[in-house]
């Protein structure tokens, strides 16, 4: 277990150097110059403009760049936002756990619902509760999420009023505020991936179902209760869990569209205002901390296959 | 109620004609599975009895409607019409809350593939423990305890290790010893075993073989065994009927059924399988002609007269049912 979780972070090494080389690269091949963007419109100085450049290190070849930037990385130091000019590491630090905070909720909604619909759907292959469940997870595929959010928006706090349009308030300072505030966002998050799972789990469990050794739970006399929500549910959730971890770690990347809707300050959002800003170094510290934690995300999946398929030999 | 049922009917079958009540009763069985065709028969009026401690052995082709029949046993498959009795009680028009009271603990199946027959993500002490203790008043421990000497029983070495092993950890004759392990762990009075040997090496067959008729000794259960094999049968039936598109066309004592065999379609069987005890004067091998008609789209008359080499024009009417006691055969040839 030890060994297999060491083995798999050394392999992780290869891994991000590559992405380190690709988000690195990423920034000068798009258009645009930070440089510029440091001037201001329609001004230019070549004194100036050189200055800048020998200052932050962009009159160097690119390999010296880049080693200086990964070697500044890896002691933790992400650089400055152009912008702010505060440590990026600080600026993502702080918006991290607002994005951990709806993404968890987010996977909250989706379980909540997805579980029962495609349990209940596999149940009744092909009868009315199995369409039922299977349109409305095909009209949220089909739905984009944004349009949906802001319907969530116009109905539960235009013309109803229940619920806050937009904003984050902190657990800590006031918690019953706080969840008002991620009510909405979880549920435009949450619904969308519980589109795809519904389905997911519905096509496993239908898969399941027909096991030999659904058989010999009903000969042994077990009734459909524990059949389904033993037996079968748990041979089910195998690959179900996968995609639950690729979906989580896509929301823990900030999920850009909702939190920009909903004003809700978390990974997402730092990375669309980096990008208006123009704010390079900001963008790649994002943009890796986000391709991390995908590929941590993701660790941690094949890790929890051990305890949940014990066919699985981590060595 | 054994006198009255083998009075009700003329489907044959009737009495066990040892002197032993039966401990499970198959009365005039139809099973009917329903596809995009319409529906499709699969058992057409199956009777027979089971004595407590005895073997009975259901013989056919792939196909015939044999494991149909096993399934029906336990009401696994829906029984169109006719009667599965134990003890009094037709299990084919139970409840479902009945039918999960009478299921593993009066009557219990092993099946044909132990790789698949058992929860790939449980422990075999969860799959045992869990079926003695719906059946049984004990506690976990004491579940515990059973379900470590029934695998104690059943040959499985170091049980209180393997308890908590998952079914990956063993082979699949070990898997095999399992399943008869979580079959008997409530006492059951009938074991239906669907070609509990085909999916398992030659030396592991007559193990597990041997294995059930140990048990069956034991603890004084009926077994319905049913399989392609008539070589397996030979091993340990007490009776046996013959399978042929979804009805019983011989029944016979297996001594007898062995030294006499009057339908042709079981002259055919016993002719195709090679047996050490024949001399070679018996000839050589012969497989059946043709193969067995589709389900749903039998021949008028007797089914198996396309494939019959002393078929004769009264072959075409529906042949005689099963009659008598001790010796059954559905065949214009003896009437």
């Amino acid at each position: 277990m030890l060994k297999y979780t060491l083995r798999r972070l050394l392999q992780l090494v290869p891994v991000l150097l590559i992405l380190s080389v690709l988000v690195f690269s990423l920034l000068h091949m798009v258009p645009g110059n930070p440089i510029d963007v440091l001037m201001g419109e329609g001004h230019s100085d070549p004194v100036v403009e050189a200055a800048l450049r020998e200052r932050y290190g962009l009159d160097r070849p690119l390999p010296v760049q880049y080693w200086t930037w990964l070697t500044n990385i890896l002691s933790g130091d992400f650089g400055t936002s152009m912008y702010s000019r505060e440590p990026i590491l600080k600026l993502i630090l702080e918006r991290f756990p607002n994005t951990l905070l709806l993404a968890l909720a987010s996977a909250v909604v989706a379980l909540a619902i997805s579980l029962p619909a495609g349990i209940i759907a596999a149940l009744y292959q092909n009868r009315l509760p199995d369409f039922g469940a299977m349109a409305v997870a095909l009209a949220g595929i089909s739905i984009p999420n944004f349009w949906f959010g802001i319907l969530l928006v116009l109905l539960f706090s235009q013309y109803l009023g229940w619920l806050p349009s937009m904003g984050y308030v902190s657990p800590a300072e006031d918690f019953w505020t706080a969840m008002k505030h991620l009510i909405l966002p979880a549920v435009t998050l949450g619904t969308a991936m519980a589109a795809n799972l519904t389905r997911l789990i519905r096509a496993e469990m239908i898969e399941q179902l027909s096991q030999d050794y659904v058989r010999t739970a009903r000969a042994k006399g077990l009734g459909e209760r524990v059949i389904v929500g033993v037996h079968v549910l748990k041979n089910a959730m195998i690959p179900t869990v996968t995609i639950i971890g690729i979906q989580f770690g896509g929301l823990l990347e900030g999920a850009v569209l909702t939190e920009v809707i909903f004003a809700w300050p978390g990974i997402g959002r730092l990375a669309v205002d980096a990008v208006y800003e123009r704010d390079y170094p900001l963008i790649q510290g994002v943009v890796l901390v986000a391709a991390i934690v995908y590929v941590a995300v993701n660790l941690i999946v094949d890790i929890s296959y051990r305890y949940l398929d014990p066919r699985v030999k981590l060595d | 109620m054994t006198n009255e049922i083998s009075d009700h009917t003329g489907q044959g079958g009737a009495a066990t004609g040892r002197g032993r009540a039966p401990v499970l009763s198959v009365r005039d069985l139809h099973v009917r599975y329903r596809t995009d065709d319409g529906d499709v028969p699969a058992v057409n009026g199956v009777s027979f009895d089971l004595a407590a401690r005895e073997t009975y052995a259901i013989v056919g082709e792939s196909g015939c409607g044999k494991s149909t029949v096993a399934l029906s046993l336990l009401a696994l498959v829906p029984v169109s019409a006719g009667e599965v009795s134990l003890g009094g009680r037709n299990l084919a028009s139970m409840r479902r809350s009945e039918l999960r009271r009478v299921r593993g603990r009066e009557i219990a199946m092993i099946f044909q593939e132990p790789m698949t027959s058992l929860n790939p993500v449980l422990t075999l002490g969860h799959q045992l423990v869990e079926t003695i203790r719906l059946h049984q008043p004990l506690d976990r421990g004491a579940a515990r305890r059973r379900a470590i000497e029934m695998l104690e029983r059943v040959g499985i070495s170091d049980p209180a290790r393997r308890i908590g092993q998952y079914p990956h950890e063993l082979s699949g004759g070990m898997r095999q010893r399992v399943m008869i392990a979580m079959a008997l762990s409530c006492n059951p009075r009938i074991l239906v075993a669907d070609e509990p040997t085909t999916a398992l090496d030659v030396t592991v067959q007559a193990q597990i073989l041997a294995l059930l008729d140990d048990l069956r000794a034991e603890f004084g259960t009926g077994i319905v065994l049913i399989t392609h094999d008539i070589g397996v049968v030979a091993e340990m039936a007490d009776r046996i009927g013959v399978m042929y598109a979804g009805r019983l066309v011989e029944e016979a004592a297996a001594a007898d059924l062995f030294s006499d065999p009057r339908h042709p379609y079981t002259r055919g069987l016993l002719a195709s399988v090679p047996r050490v005890d024949l001399a070679p004067r018996d000839g050589p091998l012969v497989a059946l002609p043709g193969s067995p008609p589709t389900p749903g789209r039998l021949p008028q008359g007797c089914a198996f007269r396309t494939r019959c080499a002393q078929a004769m024009d009264v072959c075409a009417k529906p042949p005689p049912e099963l009659r008598g006691a001790d010796r059954m055969v559905r065949c214009w040839l003896h009437v």
